[in-house]
């Protein structure tokens, strides 16, 4: 029954039984298996082996593979990776917007200190009430508001600007600024108990030592 | 309903579905894990190695052209990851976690509740034997043998996935078949009678 000098190629016996082989040779190797009692057990044992290997059974993923691997994909999906492509004009554009918001922002936000000064003048250093023209203009939102501003200022007394005025009232003025800046402020409202804080119980030794 | 192609699938990831990315994660982790814990046997870092698959599928979504198969892809980049991370191991003459090495299998395995403790054993052992001599296999005649045996990748697709020929594969293939055919020869036996 067999035939050494026509037996194929283990190999292709091989490639025959994992389906490897095109359909004109797998029919080559099939005949001759069906006549070579040889090369007939070389493919089983090729079958067998491939069902021996079939034995070891697959890892089944632990409970929390799942949300580790949402978490890792989530720590990488960040946002701004995916933002618009916008062109360098784009970009321009929002880069100016976002300073223009930011200047707005922060001369909005500003606290109007050259009003405060003004009633800390009529509260503690001239009793010559101020004029209401002051009042008038509460913060300093635009450059027309700060002249207002600093007219009133220097209407009141030599003590509301730095170029005029005695030294003495010029020291005194900031520590009294600043208690009735906390004063003033709505969410201090029980300054006194408020008072206890480590910082605030300062400001009134602060003032009496300016004030000698 | 028909069930949606993985083709399609990630189609629908690129366009920002998380619903699908959900779907791939369901349909590919245990083929994944179960690739890795052959490659490299440590679970925990099989584990790790799947996920950063998914990392980079997701990744990539963007860049994804659906020329070949999806499993092809996945399945390339898997296998990258598993040569580094062995070559890295050896590198690092850090020895492999063994699961089994204190007789009582840590990696959970899809169960058989037919078989006795007896049998369970045996069965254990046997395991043991054909992953080692799996492991004795050159690096890519093991992700040949893993990709074309366990996870039934096509010999066409390993071709794609290792970046040979086709004839190349065939021979790699019979080689790495060969190579177990020895090392296996007890259990063949057993298998005889």
């Amino acid at each position: 029954m067999k035939t050494p000098k026509t037996c194929v190629e283990k190999e292709q016996i091989f490639a025959y039984v994992h389906h490897m082989l095109h359909e004109g040779e797998a029919g080559r190797v099939e005949a001759h298996l069906a006549s070579c009692a040889e090369c007939h057990k070389i493919a089983e044992g090729f079958q067998r082996l491939d069902s021996v290997l079939g034995e070891w059974k697959p890892a089944e993923p632990s409970p929390w593979f799942d949300a580790r691997a949402r978490a890792r994909v989530a720590a990488q999906a960040r946002p701004w990776r995916y933002l618009p492509r916008l062109g360098w004009r784009g970009w321009s554009a929002v880069a100016a917007a976002a300073v223009v918001a930011m200047v707005v922002s922060v001369a909005m936000l500003r606290p109007p200190r050259s009003t405060h000064g003004v009633r800390n003048m009529e509260a503690t250093v001239s009793a010559t009430p101020a004029p209401r023209k002051s009042d008038a203009a509460p913060a300093p939102a635009s450059p027309a508001a700060n002249e207002t501003s600093e007219a009133a200022n220097a209407s009141t007394g030599p003590a509301a600007t730095a170029d005029g005025g005695t030294a003495t009232v010029a020291q005194t003025q900031p520590a009294t600024q600043e208690i009735d800046l906390y004063k003033n402020l709505n969410v201090l409202e029980n300054y006194d108990m408020l008072a206890n804080f480590d910082v605030l119980s300062e400001l009134p030794q602060a003032s009496s030592s300016t004030s000698d | 309903m028909a069930i949606d192609s993985d083709l399609e699938l990630m189609l629908r990831v690129r366009s920002g579905d998380a619903e699908s990315f959900e779907i791939l994660l369901s349909r590919y982790r245990l083929p994944l894990v179960s690739f890795f814990v052959r490659m490299v046997r440590d679970r925990a870092l099989a584990e790790d190695l799947a996920q950063e698959v998914f990392l980079r599928v997701y990744q990539a979504r963007q860049r994804y052209q659906p020329e070949a198969r999806f499993t092809t892809w996945l399945y390339r980049i898997a296998t990258n990851l598993a040569l580094n991370a062995i070559r890295d191991r050896k590198a690092g003459d850090a020895p492999a976690v063994d699961d089994d090495e204190d007789g009582a299998p840590r990696v959970a395995r899809v169960a058989d509740t037919r078989a006795t403790a007896e049998e369970q054993l045996m069965q254990a052992d046997r395991e043991r034997l054909i992953r080692e001599a799996v492991e004795c296999l050159p690096e890519k005649q093991r992700a040949a043998v893993i990709l074309h045996k366990y996870q039934e990748v096509d010999y066409r697709q390993i071709s794609s996935v290792l970046g040979l020929s086709e004839s190349a594969v065939k021979s790699l293939l019979f080689r790495a078949y060969e190579n177990l055919r020895v090392r296996l020869e007890p259990l063949l036996q057993e298998g005889k009678i």
